[in-house]
């Protein structure tokens, strides 16, 4: 009687226990913490009046899709022509927005199109190009018929630019322009005689102009090229050395492609300008001992100055180019607790340093492509990796980060109910192996009551030592039967305790490991724990 | 004789040191304007001397505001490097895109900057007041409202208040302008880029940003909490724009013991 009581009271306090650990989410219009639509713990919610609606903060035992006023959707900016989609609606009607519940897709008002300004072009909302053509004080023209944003920039490019020829205090001269902006200047009563020369250079000696060919260079904010100038300071071709008295190139306008050494950096060039920041180079000024034939302008490098990297690659990275690191020491220490996944980058000279998400949940994967390193993070997937119980599901890697490790003897992660191996070799047969984490996952295992224990728990086992004495040991102690983690002597077999180490700190931060920079951790615990002799037989 | 040299002597030290003193007074108040400024107050007409006035104070909460993600008080924010930073998308669980906490940022930044310098336009104005009645003018102000304007590569800052001097004749200025050349309309319309990225995928590639816009430097820092600070840099000026973002969030191990 006594036992069926205690046995009631121990159930009832283990349900008393999951009803109080599973708490009714509230959706909080905004939380104490200040964060707005959240789902959490009611006693989260904020309290008090909200000064934009001078109503009281709502909560709602739901998740926050179910109401009106968190439920989430398109917020259109009005005034500045963006939609932006997952707003809750109360942040968009508070805000001054205007919150549609469909997909920005399917609103009328957010639909892009191609947004035309002199030789610029935007894909964005109509309202977007009428902001921004009013901003720059141009006229709207607005292509809602263009589909997508290289369409768009491919009806950016000016078709119409060339010489623009006037008269201003009785001297023809010339200005490197557009038609419409030619155009537009005619209403200046300053000048006079306008004639606009599509194609043509100002400093075109057939144009007679005061404008002519100069040795000077300069560089142009957004673009990579160097070029010249004429002598009315207008922009002229790419630079090239051996065009300086060329009267074609001073004549025509030119291509990229028609333009010296088009599919090169011309990385410090002295003689040609035609730089790309595709392939490492912009315009720049010269630094000493490298000055151009003409001008101060050279094809400057973009590339960056890395140690690490030119150790590794013989060379150093590349502008735009991106390669893995880790935190530890060592390579061998890759997957050491502490360890964490970097992406390096190289832009514009600078090298810039990116972290994978923590707890290495995420890990760099690095490829090449013509030659450039690339690199991104991926997930680690290693979550299924124990379920797996055979060598070719372990090693798939649609399947999962996994590695699979033969023995020891009599262990492997994958268990049925009395602890036997359900791992299966090649003929489907059972074999002693483990399919485990390639990427050993962190734990915050200095918590208490986290997962730590029960993931790390998996590669955990007994081995029972059955020990004898009799007339035949001699009258001592002496291991009897298959010894699979102890010798003769009684002493642990080490390639057992490696063996099943490797499998332990494998499953994640567990086990006996050094950390990433190869240093001890705080407890000092050991891997095998040897324990008391019980005395079973005769 | 020797008394004769004697007194030639003194007047040419006299003329030295006073070629020297008023040398050092012209270089001074060539040099340093603001030595100028407070001699000559008289010749600057109330627009600069309002604009002047509220200059600084106005770079100065744009400094601030571009550094906590739009707010001058951040509410719901991550610490980095010391700065409070502002959440502009948020979610607290795990595995799923964040909700976006301030959808319009542009008026949300004008409207924090209006208040913030309200005070000081006020003040502004009082100054001026004082200045110009301590010139013997009379001086009327009628305040007005205070609004600010982000525009592409500019700030401008407009006062619609009224002003009357009185002196010999009656001068009104009705409206007072003041511009910053900044270019924080163009970091938020980065940002905001970043935010929808954020709220649809869950994650940005910084990378993706630095190839198209050669002027802009972005970063991206994931903490431990999986709160990514994203700092976004015009490379011709530094001027930054920063904000954070937790989306797609992970556990550590599988999340079971965390969330």
């Amino acid at each position: 009687m006594n036992k069926k009581i205690l046995l009631l009271i121990f159930v009832g306090i283990f349900l008393i226990g999951i009803v109080s650990s599973t708490e009714i989410s509230y959706c909080c219009e905004k939380t104490i913490g200040g964060a707005w639509c959240l789902e959490t713990n009611q006693d989260n919610c904020a309290t008090g009046i909200n000064p934009e609606t001078n109503s009281p903060y709502r909560k709602a035992p739901t998740s926050c899709e179910s109401t009106s006023y968190c439920k989430t959707g398109t917020c259109i900016n009005g005034q500045e022509g963006t939609c932006l989609p997952n707003v809750p609606q109360i942040r968009c009607q508070e805000e001054g927005g205007l919150w549609n519940e469909k997909p920005k897709e399917e609103i009328p008002q957010c639909k892009l199109g191609c947004c035309l300004m002199i030789d610029q072009a935007a894909f964005v909302t109509q309202t977007k190009c009428k902001r921004m053509s009013n901003l720059y004080g141009l006229e709207t023209i607005f292509k809602g018929n263009v589909q997508n944003e290289l369409q768009c920039i491919a009806l950016s490019f000016p078709k119409e630019k060339g010489a623009c020829v006037y008269e201003k205090d009785y001297e023809k001269t010339c200005k490197q322009t557009t038609r419409k902006d030619c155009q537009d200047m005619q209403s200046n009563p300053d000048y006079s005689n306008f004639e606009f020369h599509e194609g043509y250079l100002c400093s075109a000696e057939e144009l007679a102009t005061n404008c002519g060919p100069s040795k000077k260079t300069t560089c142009v904010e957004k673009e990579d090229e160097v070029y010249f100038l004429d002598t009315c300071g207008n922009l002229a071709n790419i630079y090239d050395s051996e065009k300086i008295d060329n009267v074609e190139y001073w004549t025509y306008i030119k291509d990229k492609d028609e333009s010296c050494n088009p599919d090169n950096s011309n990385t410090n060039s002295k003689i040609c300008g035609n730089c790309d920041s595709f392939l490492s180079s912009t315009c720049m000024a010269y630094k000493s001992g490298n000055k151009p034939a003409f001008g101060d302008y050279i094809c400057g490098s973009l590339d960056c100055e890395n140690k690490d990297f030119k150790d590794k690659y013989g060379r150093n990275p590349k502008h735009g180019e991106e390669w893995c690191v880790t935190n530890a020491n060592k390579p061998e220490n890759a997957n050491l607790p502490g360890t964490e996944h970097f992406k390096l980058s190289c832009y514009d000279g600078e090298v810039l340093v990116e972290n994978a998400e923590p707890w290495r949940a995420q890990v760099c994967v690095q490829g090449e492509l013509n030659n450039i390193k690339t690199a991104n993070f991926r997930i680690n997937n290693w979550q299924q990796c124990v379920f797996q119980d055979n060598q070719k599901d372990c090693e798939n890697t649609e399947k999962g980060d996994c590695k699979w490790i033969e023995g020891p003897k009599k262990f492997s992660v994958l268990k049925d109910n009395e602890g036997k191996s359900l791992a299966k070799d090649e003929d489907g047969d059972k074999t002693y192996a483990s399919c485990v984490p390639k990427y050993p996952p962190a734990f915050n295992f200095w918590e208490t009551d986290t997962e730590a224990v029960q993931e790390c728990s998996k590669a955990s086992t007994t081995c029972i030592v059955n020990y004898e004495k009799g007339l035949l040991t001699g009258n001592e102690w002496k291991v009897k039967g298959t010894k699979t983690c102890l010798d003769d002597k009684g002493n642990i077999i080490e390639s057992w305790e490696e063996s099943m180490n490797e499998i332990c700190v494998s499953m994640g931060d567990c086990g006996n490991s050094l950390n990433q920079i190869g240093k001890k951790g705080y407890h000092n615990g050991e891997a095998v724990i040897v324990g008391s002799r019980k005395k079973t037989g005769l | 004789m020797a008394s004769k040299y004697n007194k030639r002597g003194q007047i040419t030290i006299f003329i030295i040191i006073a070629v020297v003193v008023v040398a050092f007074i012209a270089l001074a108040y060539t040099i340093y304007p603001k030595i100028r400024d407070s001699i000559g107050q008289e010749s600057k007409n109330p627009q600069s001397f309002i604009s002047e006035c509220v200059k600084d104070e106005l770079e100065q909460y744009v400094d601030l505001i571009s550094k906590q993600g739009g707010s001058l008080e951040p509410e719901h924010f991550s610490m980095y490097m010391g700065d409070k930073i502002e959440y502009l998308c948020y979610t607290n669980e795990y595995y799923k895109t964040c909700t976006v906490q301030q959808p319009m940022l542009k008026q949300h930044i004008e409207r924090e900057l209006q208040g913030s310098i309200a005070p000081q336009v006020d003040a502004c104005f009082n100054s001026l007041k004082s200045n110009y009645e301590g010139k013997g003018y009379s001086v009327q102000i009628q305040p007005g409202e205070v609004k600010v304007e982000l525009l592409p590569k500019k700030i401008i800052g407009t006062f619609d208040y009224k002003v009357t001097i009185t002196k010999d004749g009656t001068e009104t200025y009705n409206i007072f302008n003041i511009m910053l050349n900044n270019n924080l309309y163009e970091l938020i319309s980065i940002s905001n880029s970043i935010i929808e990225w954020e709220t649809t995928y869950g994650d940005v590639d910084p990378g993706m940003y630095m190839t198209y816009y050669k002027d802009l430097k972005v970063e991206k820092k994931k903490q431990q909490d999986s709160t990514k600070i994203y700092i976004v840099t015009d490379k011709n000026d530094n001027k930054i724009f920063q904000f954070a973002s937790r989306s797609v969030a992970w556990p550590p191990g599988l999340g079971l013991s965390n969330e």
